[in-house]
């Protein structure tokens, strides 16, 4: 009995503990195992850091590989300002600081970028590890690895930054691990140049991954040449491209033969697609009304109050906690610089330092081009090019899937033009299809001194012979300098293409459908010092089409135009005035579109709510205010306009799939100056409808569903929307339900999940002083303080002072840590 | 102070190993010297389970005290809207229950060593 009793309780007292360091499967998900996640010696209370910020800053830390001394200290923002003997030595210690404040984050969007991530969760995230595999995201990173080993000097800086990040990760015990380590129940692994490789991959994956040759091939081929060209025009007469046409073209375009700009023309603007904080979307390609997008410009002296230049920049990305950007000072004898940085990436990308400022707006052309393939045999080992048949390659993926037993093993074919992506599924309309992707290209073996280069520039010369490290993806570089200098470059490998080309699925059987090689650095889009007085971006167009070489791509109408008429009128400019330009919340769109849409309303028979509507559009002055409701009522009014107009597309889209949809820019165009054209009739009515029905109807639509919704709040910001997520969306983690105005079509680019990740606004005064906010924290612990504590200053408008301290010893009363690192 | 001061302090000692990376049921070793050591089975399981769930929700209570309550109002979230308080609770009584079952284990063990009721009661 004794013995029994004995057993017993043993027996229980085991199973116990085995219980409670076991996950709880629920559906697809898991709950942690009870007793590793509450236990308050090395469980999610470890994470529960004092108000005051981490412990463990202050006082002394020993690293392997250190060639000196390197001191760090911290700001009242948690913010590192390193300072150290020698750059390499300060690279290693950014590994250090960053992964101390970013681990998971990295560890998440370089498995997301590698397709692991279902080794971690399971099989929910395992079609979208499988397109990101196949669409050649590790590939390319290969690629970009054996690229950085060309030069012995990025290998210095890779190694160290990598073995930074590493003497963190091997330092940690399992209650330091970050929080969602220990929520989805796996380990920290060590970081490579291989994932720094990747991280570069997933920005170009966000920002130059998109394309719709198949949706322009279809569409075309339904409507046929006459209507596909009215509907879907490639320049828009009112853009005003980064770089204007002063005659410099001119010897180019004869050298090269180009005899008419609009043979020229451009297709519609693709959507963007891979949004960071899609992470566990599977229907990845599924377009994405939220185009990334961002602001930058400089003002010359000319213009400024203090007659020292000014720079300005917000790129707009999905927005996400942690954020994307991590803050931070470097100082070397070669750097010393301040700005943000890409977890994973040694440098700072947009910043400033004490002789000049930059920041970075994407570019937009369009860089991935599906080919179609003549296979040679029926097991598609072979295919034909120029006549002869080639063998495929083969590229083998293993993806690990966390509660499988076995991984899945998968056959990637690779043409000469790059992987076929989609040949495991025979309904997929690129199943034949090769992806030529510019990602896929080895990068320069700088490509991080593109950013080094930057932040130890010092004057226009510095700056240019940095940034042409820098191909992918192709970047509106802006600059400005102490001395005097602005410029701009739209810098990137940018594809030499004849008309047309890349705007539809092509031949892949002649190689001369290829690009024919990329535009000269030297013949890229750049200005420097206009006359003018300023440069700027906002993702529009390039340049005109008197432009020499053809570009297609995806191109912003409206901010461009908006921030082109705000530098215009200039004069005295200050801090101040670059804020109320940041900041900005009026929208060129809807001063374009809606006195078109007034006019054409038919004010006689309009109910309560539509009465309504109308007083409050009719004294709207076009801004995206969070208390107005006039940005709800038109943005509904103007949706229902182009569904309306568009109904023949939409039938399309059901039956077809993949159909282009026309740009905004054109349906307002045709509202205003084609009324009467056919597309705006009705499919369904038998009557031949006007742009005026249209209005009509789609306005009495507006307000039956405000008027069926009497609860809902109309005022912008609820209307809206506005949510920051955290990366495994995880609500708790995210900041939900914020009231912001904006749009993305106004300056402030605000829409629903997207907006300014970065706010830069920097006086090229001496000494350079500069204000910056991100809307997250520097740490991406969800239980600091610092986790989010700049998203209430971001949502107000409000900056920081970006302090670029002389040395470690500063005496800055915002210093509250003090870190040495010392060679061990 | 022989019935609850030392066994107490053992099992607590023994559990503090665990903010040393050692495993967080190492508290439950502890507890099975002490329900040996010092005592009886019923007793065991009642002042172990006392003992486990103070210390647990104590160390709890006083990171989520440092914390300002931040965390804990997210895990919350996470799990069904729990309270900050009742997460220390579920915290305690995961202690509690595996310190409590360990110590009764463990003085379970020492009945084996016991030849008869008379004897023990000479013993002691």
């Amino acid at each position: 009995m004794k013995w029994f009793k004995f057993l017993l309780a043993l027996a229980a007292t085991l199973a116990l503990i085995w219980r409670l360091q076991t996950p709880i499967p629920l559906g697809d998900k898991n709950i942690p195992a009870p007793g590793d996640f509450l236990n308050p010696f090395s469980g999610f209370w470890r994470n529960a850091e004092p108000l005051s910020g981490p412990a463990a800053l202050d006082g002394e830390l020993n690293l392997h590989g250190l060639k000196g001394k390197v001191q760090v200290a911290y700001d009242d923002l948690l913010i590192p300002h390193i300072f150290a003997e020698n750059t390499e030595d300060a690279v290693r210690v950014q590994g250090y600081v960053t992964a101390s404040q970013r681990l998971w984050q990295m560890d998440l969007t370089t498995r997301k970028a590698a397709g692991r991530l279902s080794e971690v969760l399971g099989e929910r995230t395992l079609k979208l590890d499988r397109l990101m595999r196949r669409r050649g995201m590790v590939f390319a990173a290969e690629k970009a690895v054996k690229s950085f080993q060309r030069s012995p000097e990025m290998v210095r800086y890779m190694n160290a930054f990598t073995e930074g990040v590493n003497a963190y990760v091997d330092q940690l015990d399992e209650a330091d691990y970050p929080l969602e380590f220990k929520l989805l129940g796996y380990k920290p692994e060590p970081w490579s140049v291989l994932k720094t490789a990747l991280v570069v991959e997933s920005m170009a994956d966000v920002l130059c991954a998109g394309n719709s040759d198949l949706e322009a091939t279809k569409t075309l081929g339904i409507f046929g040449q006459d209507t596909f060209n009215m509907l879907y025009p490639e320049w828009n007469p009112k853009q005003t491209p980064i770089v204007p046409d002063f005659g410099q073209w001119a010897d180019l375009n004869k050298k090269l033969g180009v005899k008419t700009p609009e043979n020229k023309e451009r297709p519609h603007a693709r959507r963007g697609n891979g949004d960071i904080g899609a992470d566990f979307d599977p229907e990845y390609n599924k377009p994405d009304p939220y185009i990334v997008g961002s602001n930058n410009w400089a003002v010359s002296g000319l213009l400024t109050r203090s007659k020292a230049p000014l720079l300005a920049n917000d790129p707009h990305l999905n927005l996400t906690l942690p954020s994307i950007w991590f803050q931070l000072q470097i100082h070397s004898p070669e750097i010393n610089a301040h700005g943000v940085s890409l977890p994973g990436i040694p440098g700072i990308i947009g910043g400033f330092n004490e002789n000049s400022a930059w920041g970075i707006t994407n570019v937009g052309h369009d860089v991935s081009d599906w080919y179609s393939i003549q296979w040679a045999d029926d097991a598609r080992t072979r295919y034909v090019l120029d006549g002869q048949e080639k063998p495929v390659e083969f590229r083998y993926e293993t993806i690990v899937i966390k509660g499988r037993e076995k991984p899945l093993m998968d056959t990637v074919r690779y043409t000469n033009w790059g992987p076929i992506v989609y040949d495991y599924d025979p309904d997929h309309a690129l199943k034949n299809c090769s992806l030529r992707w510019i990602a896929h290209d080895e990068p320069d073996p700088e490509l991080v001194n593109f950013a080094l280069g930057l932040n130890g520039g010092k004057n226009y010369d510095t700056y240019r012979s940095a940034i042409r490290h820098f191909d992918s993806p192709a970047q509106n570089i802006v600059f400005a300098t102490k001395s005097g200098d602005i410029a701009i470059t739209v810098q990137g490998r940018l594809p030499v293409r004849k008309p047309q080309q890349g705007r539809f699925i092509q031949d892949g059987s002649k190689s001369e459908n290829g690009w024919s090689g990329f535009i000269d650095l030297a013949d890229v889009p750049a200005l420097k010092n206009p006359e003018r007085g300023f440069v700027y971006s906002a993702n529009q167009h390039s340049t005109p089409p008197s432009y020499p070489y053809y570009y297609t791509g995806n191109f912003d109408d409206y901010r461009g135009r908006h921030l082109h008429e705000r530098l215009s009128v200039l004069r005295d400019a200050s801090i101040d005035s670059m804020k109320s330009i940041q900041l900005d919340n009026f929208s060129r769109k809807a001063a374009d579109a809606l006195p078109v849409m007034l006019r054409l309303l038919d004010r006689t028979q309009l109910d309560a709510t539509g009465q309504k509507a109308l007083q409050a559009l009719e004294s709207w002055n076009y801004r995206y205010e969070a208390d107005q409701s006039a940005p709800s009522y038109f943005e509904v009014w103007l949706d229902s306009c182009y569904n309306r107009t568009f109904d023949e597309i939409i039938a399309l889209q059901k039956t077809h799939k993949q159909i282009l949809y026309p740009e905004m820019w054109r349906f307002i165009e045709l509202m205003e100056t084609d009324s009467s054209n056919f597309i705006f009739d009705i499919q369904n009515t038998p009557d031949r409808e006007t742009a005026r029905q249209v209005v009509n109807i789609a306005f009495k639509e507006m307000s039956n569903s405000f008027a069926a919704n009497p609860a809902k709040a109309t005022d912008w910001a609820h209307f809206r929307g506005f949510d920051i997520k955290h990366l495994a969306l995880l609500e708790p983690f995210s900041r939900m339900n914020l009231l912001v105005g904006g749009d993305k079509n106004a300056l402030n680019a605000i829409s629903r999940t997207n907006g300014p990740s970065w706010r830069l606004i920097a006086e090229l005064s001496n000494p350079v002083r500069a204000i910056g906010v991100y809307p997250g924290g520097q740490s991406g612990n969800p239980g600091s303080r610092y986790y989010d504590n700049l998203v209430e200053p971001w949502l107000k408008g409000e900056y920081f002072e970006l302090l670029l301290l002389g040395s470690a010893d500063d005496k800055n009363p915002r210093i509250q840590h003090r870190q040495t690192f010392l060679p061990k | 102070m022989k019935k609850y001061g030392f066994p107490t302090l053992l099992i607590w000692a023994v559990s503090a190993l665990a903010f040393f990376g050692l495993p967080w049921w190492i508290g439950a070793i502890g507890a099975a010297l002490a329900g040996f050591i010092y005592w009886r089975p019923a007793q065991a399981f009642a002042l172990g389970t006392t003992a486990g769930t103070l210390l647990w929700a104590a160390i709890a209570g006083f990171f989520n005290n440092i914390n300002g309550g931040l965390l804990a109002a997210k895990i919350g979230q996470l799990f069904q809207g729990l309270q900050s308080w009742q997460l220390i609770l579920a915290t305690g009584f995961i202690g509690g229950l595996v310190i409590g079952m360990a110590a009764m284990s463990g003085a379970l063990a020492r009945d084996l060593t016991r030849k008869d009721k008379y004897r023990r009661r000479r013993r002691r």
